[in-house]
């Protein structure tokens, strides 16, 4: 039996009373619950735009070698972990048109310390490609050249063998080495954090200086701030970077 | 003037009925969000407390070296697990057994986790370490390990590709000719063969587990 079906069912403008009262509230609590949806979403959102937090990408692990200095020393890069380290990759016998990174290198040395690395040790290294079968004195040559403290600026070499495996396949440089010592290479500077993680690769051309700072900064604030709460902030960030490789 | 009918407030019963169902749709919600950001971003419920969070986004290269498993093993054929990878000798006096039997200990303290895990063992001597010699050396740690040895050459690019070096140096008066330096890490890869986590020499078995426990969840 049906009870008033000839009556129109009341329209949302009819409710009155405590029905009005009802659905206004259930629409109040909808209109919160979607609002306290809505909040975290767009927190991510603008996270993800506006990175408030910048870092640099984790891009891979280090490769670990065991060169030597240029007085036949053993440089190992175990030496290396818990410093912030950035690499060249230049030849002795490199002048132009060949690109040197290496006065970048010397620009670099100047101003460590004036750079805020928040007490992070920064060892600079460069590696020569000339290998040590190529004469040492032409090697310690280059390197006096540009005036390094030895206790910030390293200079490195290896057998060939051993440098194209560390080199070709640990830092993705590829290069030629004549038997007359021509060497031919792209110019290549890499950041390498404490953790022994590639941070940043400057590719095919000299970095500019200010990049190299700014880059090493911020390693210095994420070791700084990432612990705790902030490390949750970070690892978002490392979610969100997209940071090209100069 | 007719007063204005004045609305009653929902009985008590309505009200409680309304805040249930608020508190029921909240948590959904809630729940919803964890789960959600639990999916979207592993690493934020995975903070290492004793490990070195590494998350790197190149995975380790493949390679093929001779196994304990009777045949030549790729990095690939160890499938999509997260794989703790050792790199050490069996005539190492002191570190490498340490290292093991601290990881051994980490593997029985997961339990049924522990089938998401494998562990490799490389050696950085392969003149002396056969295949068949390191099966006899794993054994004492445990029959989950899986021990890898391949060419000088091979051996040395694997172990670069974990930021490893190793060197001999002679060893007067010492049973072996020779003893190996050699870096005394641990490294975890995802699934992915990505490295994620560095455990350093010095970490124990339990807060090995600790942390792997948080991270493959």
């Amino acid at each position: 039996m049906s009870v008033s079906s000839s009556q129109p069912a009341p329209s949302h403008r009819e409710l009155s009373g405590p029905q009005a009262h009802e659905s206004w509230g259930h629409r109040r609590l909808i209109g919160l619950w979607l609002a306290l949806l809505a909040i975290p979403l767009l927190a991510v959102g603008l996270f993800a735009v506006l990175q408030p937090v910048q870092v640099l990408p984790r891009i891979g692990l280090a490769p670990g070698f065991l060169w030597s200095d240029l007085n036949g020393q053993t440089f190992s890069s175990e030496l290396l972990r818990g410093k912030l380290v950035v690499y060249n990759f230049t030849s002795a016998t490199c002048t132009a048109p060949c690109l040197d990174g290496s006065a970048t290198m010397q620009q670099l040395q100047d101003r460590i310390d004036v750079l805020d690395t928040g007490g992070l040790p920064v060892t600079l290294v460069t590696v020569l490609l000339d290998g040590t079968e190529s004469d040492p004195a032409l090697l310690r040559t280059y390197a006096a050249r540009w005036k390094a403290d030895p206790e910030r600026w390293r200079f490195v070499t290896a057998p060939a063998d051993r440098l194209k495996q560390g080199v070709g396949g640990g830092f993705g440089l590829y290069y030629t080495a004549t038997a007359a010592g021509e060497v031919t290479f792209a110019p290549l500077t890499v950041l390498v954090d404490g953790n022994g993680i590639l941070r940043a690769q400057y590719k095919r051309t000299l970095p500019d200086l200010a990049f190299v700072e700014r880059d090493l900064g911020l390693i210095a604030a994420e070791v700084r701030n990432s612990s705790g709460a902030g490390g949750l902030v970070y690892e978002a960030a490392h979610l969100f970077a997209c940071y090209a490789s100069y | 003037m007719a007063a204005q009918p004045i609305d009653r407030l929902p009985t008590p019963p309505r009200r409680k009925k309304r805040l249930l169902g608020g508190l029921l749709l909240g948590g959904l919600l809630l729940g919803g969000l964890l789960l959600g950001g639990r999916a979207a971003w592993p690493w934020l419920q995975a903070a290492p407390q004793h490990a070195v969070l590494l998350n790197a986004r190149q995975p380790i290269a493949e390679f093929r070296l001779d196994s304990t498993l009777g045949h030549p093993l790729s990095l690939s054929q160890l499938g999509e697990r997260y794989t703790l990878f050792y790199f050490g000798y069996t005539t190492c006096p002191d570190i490498c057994p340490t290292t093991l039997a601290d990881l051994s200990q980490a593997q029985r303290l997961l339990g049924e986790q522990a089938q998401k895990l494998q562990m490799v063992f490389v050696t950085v001597d392969p003149e002396r370490d056969t295949v068949e010699r390191l099966r006899d050396y794993l054994a004492y740690f445990g029959p989950e390990w899986i021990g890898l040895a391949g060419p000088p050459a091979a051996t040395a690019n694997v172990a670069s590709q974990f930021g490893v070096v190793y060197q001999k140096q002679p060893a007067r008066g010492s049973a072996t000719e020779y003893l190996i330096d050699h870096s005394s890490v641990v490294v975890l890869l995802d699934p992915q063969h990505r490295p994620l986590l560095l455990f350093p020499y010095g970490v124990s078995g339990e807060q090995i587990a600790e942390d792997l426990a948080a991270t493959m969840r």
